[in-house]
Formats: C-alpha cells, structure tokens, sequence
C-alpha cells in the first residue's frame, strides 16, 4: 500500500511524453498492417492533410493554456478560407491572403475583448461568434463553393519541392516551432501558462492578465484564418463548411489538444504536443483509410482515443485528490513500521 | 513599547474594516519594528486575517492610517503593498499547480538572456532560494503539483523570501510542516530578524509564538486586548485573554440523559491523515472533537461518513459493524456529516431553501422511481419554524441569504432524516450571534432525542459549553479524553497543543 506514496518516475516520463509514444505505436502499427501505408506519397498526404489542423491547433492550445476554450476556430478558419478564395480574382492573392488573415483577426480580438472585459465565459462567447461569423460566410458565399481561376499557386504550395515538406507544410512546421519557442522561452509567452495556471496570483506579479486573454483568442483566430486559407489556397476552391460531413477540423483540433496533454483547467500545455496529435490523428484515419474503411469508422475511432486519454486523466486526478493534506510524519510512522504513540 | 528596537517598520494607528453588519476590525493600534517577530493570536473571527489583508492591501476602503518606515502610506492594492516591501505568507497557497516551482518562485521577474528566458540562471537562482528554505533536494523545474502540500508551503515562502521583503506576514505558515520542517523555518526566521526584517507571525499554535516571537498582540472580536513582551506572558494568560471571560456567560448549562453506546470507532486509520483513532459517543452525548489545524478532525469525519475512505479499524453502529462504502450507505445507517464549508460543499447555492432543505429526504419520498412532492410542505414549514430560518420562504435561493441563514439551511438538510449520529464540522463558522443560538438549541434538541452528536469546533467557548465529554486530537493521532468538569477552554487549548497534565487514554 505504500508505494502509491512513493512518486513513480516511469509512470511520470511515460504521462509527459505520451503523445510521442502514441504516435509511434499508431504509425509502427500502420506501417506494419495497412497496405500502401509506408511510402513517400502516402506519408507526404498525412502532413498535407495535418497541416490544417496544426496551424488551427497552435492559437487553440494557447487559448486553451490560458485556461479558456475557443469553439470560433470552426468558422475563422472557413471565413479565411473563403474570402481568400472569393477576394483573389479582383485584389491578387497577396492582398486577399492579408485581407483573410487580419478579418480572422478581428474575430480573436472581439473575442478576447468578452471574455476578458466583459467577463462571459469562453464557450458561450465562442459559440455564438462561431454562429455570427458562420452566417456571415452563407451570406457571402450564397451557401456554394466558389473557386478561382489562376491554378499556380495552388500547384507549388502543396508541391512536394522538398521530400514530405511541401511549402504549406513546411510553412505550418516553422509556425508550430516560432510559437513553441516564443510560448516556452520568452518571459511573455511563459506569461500564458502563469495566468492559466493561477490567474490571481499571475495578477500579484504584475501581469496583465486581460492583455494576455485578448492577445490568445488573437492569436487563435490569426492562426486559424491563416489555417484556413492556405488550405483553400492547396485546393483552389473554398466551400462555407469544411468537414460539414466527417470530422470537422474544430473536433480533430479539440481532441488532439487534449490528447496532447494540454489541461483544459489551463497552466499546461505545449503546442508541439498539440501538432504531434494532430498529425497522429491523421496517421491512425489514413491507416484506417488504406483498409478502405469510411470516414463513420474515423470518426469511431478518433472519438476512442479521446475517451481513453481523457479517462485516464480524470483517473489520475481523482488518485491525486486523494492524497491530498497527508501528513509526512504520519507518512513516516508507517514506514516506521507501526503507530507510535505520542 | 519598542524603543529598544531599532525603528518601526510598520505601525498602524486606529485602523477599521468594516464588512456589511459588521465592524470586523475596530480601531486597532499595530506596530512592528525592524528585526522583531510581531506575534499576532486571537480566536477564529476575531479579526486577525482582516488586519493582514488590510496590509496585503486587499482593502482600498479601510479607515486609519498605516505608516511604513515613518512615512503614511495608503495600501490600497496589492501592488502598492509589494512596492512597499511587504510580503504575505498565505495559508491557503497562492501557487500555480501547474507550472515549475521555478516559474512560480521568480514569477514576475523571469531572467532573460537577450529575449529569451535564461533557463539556467533561472535554475540556479530557484535552487538558492530553495536552498534556504532546505528544499535543495528539489529539481526546480517539476511542477508544483508533483511536490507534497508541506513542500508547496516551504516553496512558497522561498517565493516571498525571494523578493527580499521587509515587512513578511506569515499566516499559520506551520500548519502543514513536520517537526524538523518548522524547527528549519524558525531558524530561517531568526536569521531573517537578524537581517533586520520585520515579521508578523500568526498562528494558533503557542508553543511556536514562544518559541520565535518577541512581542505578542492579542485580538478578541476585532479589538485589539493588548501588546505584551513574550517574557510577561504564558500559555495560561495568552488563552485566558484570547478567550475572554465573559463570553462562557452567553451558555446555559443542560441536563443531558446519557443512553446507550451509538458509535464506537476502534483503531480508525486512513494513512496519512490520522492513525489509530478510538473513541466512543453514546446516545443523548454531544461528543467535541478539538485540534489544532491539520490535526485530523475533519479528515476523521469524513471518513466516519463515508466521504473518504479508512484504511483500517472498524466501526460500530449501535453494537453492529458498519461496512458503508460510500455517504449514502452511511446515510441509510443514519450516520451524517454537515461540511466545513457550506458554500463550496454544503449547499447547491443556486437552488431554493426547499430543494436544499429537502435534498436529504429524496430517496424517502421517492416511490416507484418517481419523486413525490406531497410530504415535502409539512417536513419543510416544521424545518423553517424550527430553525426559524428568514426569509420563511422555500421558493427563496440560497446564495441570497445570510451567512447564519445559509447554516440553518444546511443544518436543516440533515435534521430533515434525523439521523442517529449526526458529526458537525464548524457548524456556526462566520454565523452571527442570534443564528448560532438557534443552531445550539436544534443540535441540543436532536441529542435530547436520544441521537448522538459528534462536534468538531475551534470555537473554544461553543466547544466547552455544548459537549457533554472532549476528546482531543493532535497531528493524526486522538491523544485523550476529558468528561464534564474536568474541561475548560483553556485545558482544552493547552491539551490540543501538547501541553497540560493530560492523561492518554490509548
């Protein structure tokens, strides 16, 4: 019965880098099972097709360290990818990449501005701008897919130029490793973790905590509008509601966070995590994919793997409660071997 | 008073907060000089944690006037109080689970290199100040929810130390440590005096006040009763004058019929919480249970209700064993427990007084899985007249109502099953006078009907006049009994901190 007490370092490597050794198990199982799943072509689509996700999940995790939730990513992430599609055959690609990316922007701040001065929690916030934004976009799409006309871009951006790392994914890499750096080594971005982890005393120290809500759900929507419209970019067409049918990206985007290993109580988390499970999502549907299964089954899956993982940390939180307030001399007199009176 | 010292740090003249109904510190003169440990004792309510929180700067609407090093400074927020060199030791931590006990110790002022953080002086700065708390064996980078609750608190003075403070208010900043941990912090404190800060210690413990304070001030009902260098004073008079004796005088005494045994504990122990525990309560008894904090009472309750679970021993239930596994059965065998905290455990603050009031008696009235609602009217109007709980209207939410109303609520919950034993946890906490009264006569009234009563207390004159017998607690352990006549409050206080001719009765 004690060595529940003792702390337990492999359980603890095991919990820290367990995304890593999910990933691993899932792309070794695919490699050894699904058929034409180990080759260049097949791995390089795995990226492509991550790479959506990741960018979306970089914002989503910072917002989700500052202990808040931001369910708009589901619609920025289309606003993006519509106006950069519908604004290209008048303004130029260059321009309406800007226009698509800051209109993302003013999405996050407007965001962070109820959360943070208003004071409504997040997921009511998000949701209705969620709505709000996805309405604009039936309303400036007519509710069809529009396209362009000008396909070059289109064919470098998801061109395999470098082997697995076409532009679009080497372009989501360099984004995931900036912010990881900017999140994990700058004072400011430590700053995150310190008002989602305790905001009172994150107050006390002197940081601007309203500042920094703004400047995550900004950030979020940013990312998640640039997401959005480099994927359009890579099909050259942009439909109102992406994953409309199948797994919408907010779900893959959720659920690889938490599966990631970002608290969703806030004060924990990392953005590589968040991409690695991205991408280990999209491994295990196309292993799944290469058995000839459909999208019903991916969904099963994805769902399975969330369910566990966040079982497993309920679990461990419960183990924790448990033993919180014990006393360490009382802790010692068992070891000692048996209750001694005072 | 204090000349010999060498200059005030901090003095307060004539200082008052006053919260809604009441004036929780009233006009109290409070000094501190550089290089003294400032002791400040005083019964639970009577006003020290608000004088602490004026100087945290918590409060931007107190009366008076603070001066720091000569100079009047007006602390009206908590940035103001840090600018000023003031530094609070919290009971409760203020420290992000989640992070690196690097991050949280130098939180604020990070060290950069260019414009990144400087990892590896942010290690070895962190592992200094750990270092002087004797927490070196700590990796600064594990998160703080991987260290023990005694190591948070030793993290988080090193957090304060760390910002080289000149005035340090440490708030029972022992309740969670072991012996040679707050031998270590003492001598931490006597080299911080020698260093000439400024301490305020407060604590219930008396030996600990003996042991590192120079001057001692005493606060009952938001006054202060007197400042006294620790040589005039002993454990007896600091007692007497944090007692006071005129308040016995608000209890009258009872006639109480003793049946037979109800509950009889033997040998309970959840490991590391409390160990070996054996005590018996009879029917018609109002058992007290006292000890200091973090001795195990509540801990105890819980896990006799079922909230927790115990590791060992066995109780009995009016003579058969009691296998509950969870609340509920312990509830079914008529055990309950009302929480320490009505807000955060005892009452669903946005429901009515009736849904509250008549939470307990769902599985009674349910019949054929559904709810029937036809007994509640009577149980309920019984329940309100009883306690005379104000407004006398279920329909009113429970997050609306007073302090001592809230309490009737929830004592009304269990009241509603009369349960045989019935343990309460600091059952009049921050309740006013006229709620409390009412709350003793329904406690007296549920013994008189021949239930047993388990009271956990720190309010010292309830404790004394409502238990028929004492029992005291102490680190983990029970380590005695007193019956009727052979206690009051202050053998209780010396008894719960390990002082007095006390007999054990294991």
């Amino acid at each position: 019965m004690l060595n529940i007490i003792r702390s337990k370092n492999i359980s603890k490597w095991i919990d820290n880098n367990r995304i890593y050794l999910i990933f691993i198990v899932v792309f070794l199982l695919a490699t050894a099972f699904a058929p034409n799943f180990f080759n260049l072509f097949n791995l390089t689509n795995i990226l492509r097709g991550a790479s959506l996700g990741m960018m979306v999940a970089i914002g989503f995790t910072i917002v989700m360290i500052c202990g808040h939730m931001d369910l708009s990513v589901a619609s920025t992430l289309n606003l993006g990818a519509i106006l950069v599609i519908g604004m290209q055959p008048r303004f130029g690609w260059t321009v309406s990449l800007i226009a698509a990316v800051l209109a993302g922007g003013i999405v996050g701040i407007i965001n962070g501005l109820l959360v943070a001065k208003a004071k409504i929690h997040s997921f009511i916030v998000t949701l209705g701008t969620m709505t709000i934004v996805q309405g604009i976009i039936y309303m400036y799409s007519h509710g069809s897919s529009i396209n362009v006309t000008d396909f070059a871009l289109a064919d470098w951006i998801d061109k395999a130029v470098i082997p697995l790392l076409p532009p679009r994914v080497l372009i989501t890499v360099i984004a995931v490793a900036l912010f990881e750096v900017f999140l994990t080594r700058t004072p400011y971005g430590k700053g995150f973790y310190m008002v989602g982890g305790n905001k009172e005393t994150a107050w006390l120290a002197g940081f601007n905590t309203d500042r920094y809500l703004i400047n995550a759900f900004t950030i979020s929507a940013l990312m998640a509008a640039l997401g959005g419209a480099l994927f359009s970019i890579s099909i050259s067409s942009a439909v109102p509601n992406m994953g409309e049918k199948g797994v919408s990206p907010l779900m893959i985007v959720l659920a690889a966070t938490i599966i990631g290993g970002t608290s969703m109580a806030g004060g924990k988390g990392s953005i590589v995590k968040s991409a690695v499970a991205v991408i280990a999502l999209g491994t295990l549907f196309n292993g799944l994919n290469c058995f000839g299964t459909g999208y019903e089954v991916q969904i099963f899956a994805s769902g399975l793997v969330l369910a566990i993982v966040v079982l497993y940390e309920a679990f461990a939180l419960y183990k924790q409660d448990r033993l919180r307030g014990q006393r360490p001399e009382l802790l010692k007199e068992l070891e000692d071997g048996r209750f001694k009176k005072i | 008073m204090g000349e010999n010292k060498s200059g005030l740090a901090l003095s307060m003249n004539h200082v008052s907060k006053r919260y809604p109904g009441t004036l929780a510190v009233d006009g109290v003169d409070f000094e501190v000089c550089s290089g003294e440990v400032h002791a400040l004792i005083g019964e639970n309510g009577a006003g020290k944690s608000t004088l602490m929180k004026m100087i945290a700067g918590s409060f931007s609407d107190y009366t008076g006037e603070i001066c720091i090093n000569g100079k009047e400074v007006r602390l009206s927020s908590p940035s103001i109080a840090k600018e000023n060199g003031i530094e609070m030791i919290y009971q409760e931590l203020s420290l992000a689970l989640s992070l690196s006990i690097a991050e949280n110790v130098l939180v604020g002022n990070l060290p950069t290199k260019g414009i990144f953080v400087d990892r590896k002086a942010m290690v070895e700065r962190t592992r200094d100040r750990l270092k002087r708390v004797g927490l070196e064996h700590l990796d600064p980078l594990m998160p703080v929810k991987d260290i023990s609750q005694h190591e948070a608190q030793l993290v988080e003075i090193a957090k304060a130390l760390g910002n080289n403070p000149c005035i340090l208010v440490m708030d029972e900043p022992t309740s969670a440590l072991s012996r040679e941990e707050v031998e270590r912090l003492f001598k931490i404190i006597d080299s911080l005096k020698k260093q000439g800060l400024a301490i305020i210690y407060i604590s219930h413990h008396l030996p600990e006040i003996f042991r590192v304070a120079d001057r001692v001030t005493v606060m009952r009902d938001g006054k202060r009763v007197g400042t006294y260098e620790i040589e005039e004073v002993n454990a007896g008079k600091l007692v007497e004058l944090m007692v006071g004796r005129s308040v016995s005088e608000f209890y009258s005494s009872r006639s109480t019929h003793l049946g037979e045994e109800m509950l009889r504990a033997e040998h309970l122990s959840r490991y590391g919480f409390f160990h070996d525990v054996s005590f018996n309560v009879r029917a018609g008894e109002i058992l007290g249970l006292y000890g200091l904090a973090g001795a195990g009472r509540s801990e105890l309750g819980r896990s006799i209700c079922g909230a927790d679970p115990i590791d060992e021993g066995e109780i009995h239930l009016k003579g058969q064993k009691l296998a509950h596994k969870n609340m509920g059965q312990a509830l079914e065998a008529g055990v309950a427990y009302l929480t320490e905290n009505r807000k955060t455990q005892g009452l669903a603050l946005r429901l009515t007084v009736g849904e509250n009031a008549l939470a307990a008696l769902i599985p009674k009235h349910t019949k054929n899985f559904f709810y029937s609602g036809k007994d509640d009217k009577p149980v309920l109007d019984r329940l309100i007249s009883d306690l005379q709980i104000y407004p006398p209207d279920p329909s009113r939410t429970v997050g609306n109502l007073s302090g001592g109303n809230q309490q009737k609520v929830l004592l009304s919950k269990w009241l509603s099953i009369s349960p045989k034993v019935l343990i309460l946890d600091e059952p009049t906490r921050g309740v006013d006078i006229g709620a409390k009264m009412i709350i003793h006569q329904a406690i007296e009234k549920l013994a008189g009907q021949g239930n047993a009563v388990i009271l956990i207390s720190s309010d010292l004159p309830e404790l004394v006049a409502m238990s028929d017998r004492v029992v005291i607690m102490r680190k983990g352990h029970l380590i005695g009994e007193m019956n009727k006549g052979e206690f009051n409050e202050e053998t209780v206080l010396l008894a719960a901190n390990g002082e007095g001719g006390f007999v054990n009765v294991n």
